[in-house]
């Protein structure tokens, strides 16, 4: 693949000295110490500091605890206040994620199998899907708050389609929050179905068709299945992402519809209530953690994570 | 073709209607004469491309973004590339958990990391914005560029370095001609990630900046709040066109199939 073979010298090298550069596996392992330094210190250390403050209390405004106290997990968890908070996210990640998958699938699908075929029309899906990944969340937020307005896109092809009669209010809604939430995490659900379905067996589904299973059975028996880790990983990146999206929500519900993260830079930019937003701030990453933990559980036991080469 | 796949074409058409309709419709937003969000827009005009330079701290914002995105994502190649030859290469212990330690800013929610940032900073009197920001923001870039480069260290032959060196390749020959090349794609990929995720947060950047130096997507957001008019359309039209600037590199570079992970 590349000229390595430099015209040997007079002076040969002895390989024992790339051994000792690169092939000696122990020396290596020294590399990982600043980038694991630079990660304690700027997210263990800061992380730690979160999950103290939140089992102190801190007098408002004030930067310096008062003692130990479980007070704000007690509310955050039974407050009606924090419940309904708690609730309304679940709910809209939950919507967000399966409109996502419902939508997603196909396309997934399609772009998985059309490269056998009809290698530009995988290439197209792979553009239009993945562009939107590089086109910041702020620019496309921006532009749902542009679509959802009572004079907007959205509103206009729906009066024109005659499907109502007069605009609908969806901006500072849950429902237009999750189509935004939806439209902007949707490449996150197709890119790991389709690189799932893409390496199931062809013959898996030319045996079924040659046993008379009907498409549909196919697809139940054969297809959705197979491609269950696709789904479960995409489920899981689209909920994560939607129940900590911070910049969607405040721009497309203008920070009116109270969601998690919406609540906790309230506590700390506004109501300086640091205890309480960091108690919600670890409800929050354990709710995640929780979601990723189970998806990982279930499909990737075999550890894609570190598979060392052959 | 089968009514089956005619209706699946059409619905993954729709779907990439929906895809690209907001970008779509803010480009012609911006071109568009009214001081409404109108669209199609019935007069075109470049008024709202002119108007960028009557918005105060634009230009400033936009020089921090792109100062915080080029550091940060420098600090994240070379982290990330030295823990990602460390973790294939290095006899590790507690390999997968410290992987996972290294790629969890990805799964963490970027407020969370801003938060404790946030606290951490204020407990120990660290006062410097710009510096603060810019670790912030190598905590967040750097797991996309151990993931990228573990991947294709993890694809590298490590025998070929030897077969190199049993030819006569003195080590660091080898390193350059042989290792470097073929992990490029991985590192430049990686690069990538960095300096997009860099160049767009909000979540983290928002507790981190002072009054005096808002980066790009805080500026944008402070100005849809005070004067909602279609310059940000300019804005967002601008940045899409750096976006598909930066797809560009990378399709040329590493291929826009293996980018997206479906190769």
């Amino acid at each position: 693949m590349n000229e390595a073979a430099v015209p040997a010298r007079s002076a040969q090298p002895s390989p024992g000295r790339v051994s000792t550069f690169l092939l000696d596996i122990r020396p290596a392992a020294w590399l990982l110490a600043l980038p694991l330094l630079f990660m304690i210190a700027f997210l263990a250390l800061p992380l730690s500091t979160l999950v103290w403050a939140s089992l102190h209390i801190y007098e408002p405004g004030s930067t310096v605890p008062s003692g130990f106290s479980l007070r704000y997990y007690v509310s955050v968890l039974t407050d009606s206040h924090y419940l309904t908070i708690i609730g309304t996210s679940l709910r809209v990640a939950a919507a967000a994620t399966v409109v996502c998958l419902v939508i997603g699938y196909p396309v997934a699908y399609l772009m998985a199998v059309a490269g056998r075929e009809r290698p530009w029309l995988q290439m197209l899906l792979v553009v239009v899907v993945f562009t939107p990944l590089f086109v910041g969340v702020v620019v496309r937020a921006f532009a749902w708050t542009v679509m959802l307005r009572s004079d907007g896109v959205v509103n206009n092809l729906l009066i024109w389609l005659g499907l109502i009669s007069a605009p609908l209010r969806l901006l500072f809604t849950e429902t237009g929050l999750v189509i935004a939430l939806a439209h902007v995490f949707l490449p996150l659900m197709i890119l790991p179905i389709a690189s799932v379905i893409q390496k199931i067996d062809p013959s898996f589904d030319e045996a079924a068709q040659t046993l008379g299973a009907p498409p549909f059975t196919r697809v139940l028996h054969v297809l959705l299945p197979l491609s269950l880790p696709g789904v479960s990983a995409g489920c899981a990146i689209v909920f994560c992402m939607s129940i900590s999206a911070y910049v969607i929500p405040t721009l497309v519900a203008g920070g009116r519809l109270l969601v998690i993260p919406v609540v906790i830079a309230k506590d700390f930019m506004v109501t300086m209530n640091w205890s309480a937003g960091a108690a919600m701030a670890v409800v929050l990453v354990v709710l995640t953690s929780l979601v990723v933990a189970l998806n990982t559980l279930f499909f990737e036991r075999r550890a894609r994570l570190m598979t060392r080469p052959a | 073709m089968s009514a089956r796949r005619a209706i699946l074409y059409a619905f993954c058409a729709a779907v990439a209607v929906f895809i690209l309709a907001p970008i779509v419709v803010v480009i012609g937003t911006s071109f568009s004469a009214s001081p409404i969000y109108e669209f199609p827009p019935e007069k075109l005009s470049l008024r709202w491309y002119d108007n960028l330079k009557e918005v105060p701290g634009l230009w400033s914002a936009f020089v921090l973004s792109v100062e915080v995105a080029v550091l940060s994502t420098i600090a994240a190649v070379v982290l990330g590339t030295t823990a990602a030859f460390a973790l294939v290469r290095g006899n590790v212990p507690l390999r997968e958990p410290l992987t996972l330690f290294l790629i969890s800013p990805l799964m963490l929610p970027g407020i969370i990391i801003g938060i404790a940032l946030l606290m951490a900073y204020r407990s120990i009197g660290f006062d410097s914005a710009f510096w603060g920001l810019v670790c912030g923001h190598i905590v967040i870039t750097t797991p996309y560029a151990v993931r990228t480069v573990l991947a294709s260290l993890q694809l590298f032959q490590f025998s070929q370095l030897e077969a190199a060196a049993t030819l006569g390749a003195r080590p660091g020959v080898a390193f350059m001609k042989v290792l470097v090349p073929q992990i490029m794609p991985g590192i430049v990929a990686g690069a990538l990630f960095a300096f997009v995720t860099s160049f767009d947060n909000y979540a983290v950047t928002m507790f981190l900046v002072d009054a005096r130096s808002l980066t790009l997507p805080i500026r944008i957001i402070n100005y849809t709040e005070t004067s909602p008019d279609p310059t940000v359309s300019a804005i967002a039209t601008l940045l899409f066109l750096i976006s598909v600037a930066a797809l560009y590199v990378g399709d040329r570079m590493v291929g826009l199939k293996k980018l997206s992970g479906v190769d």
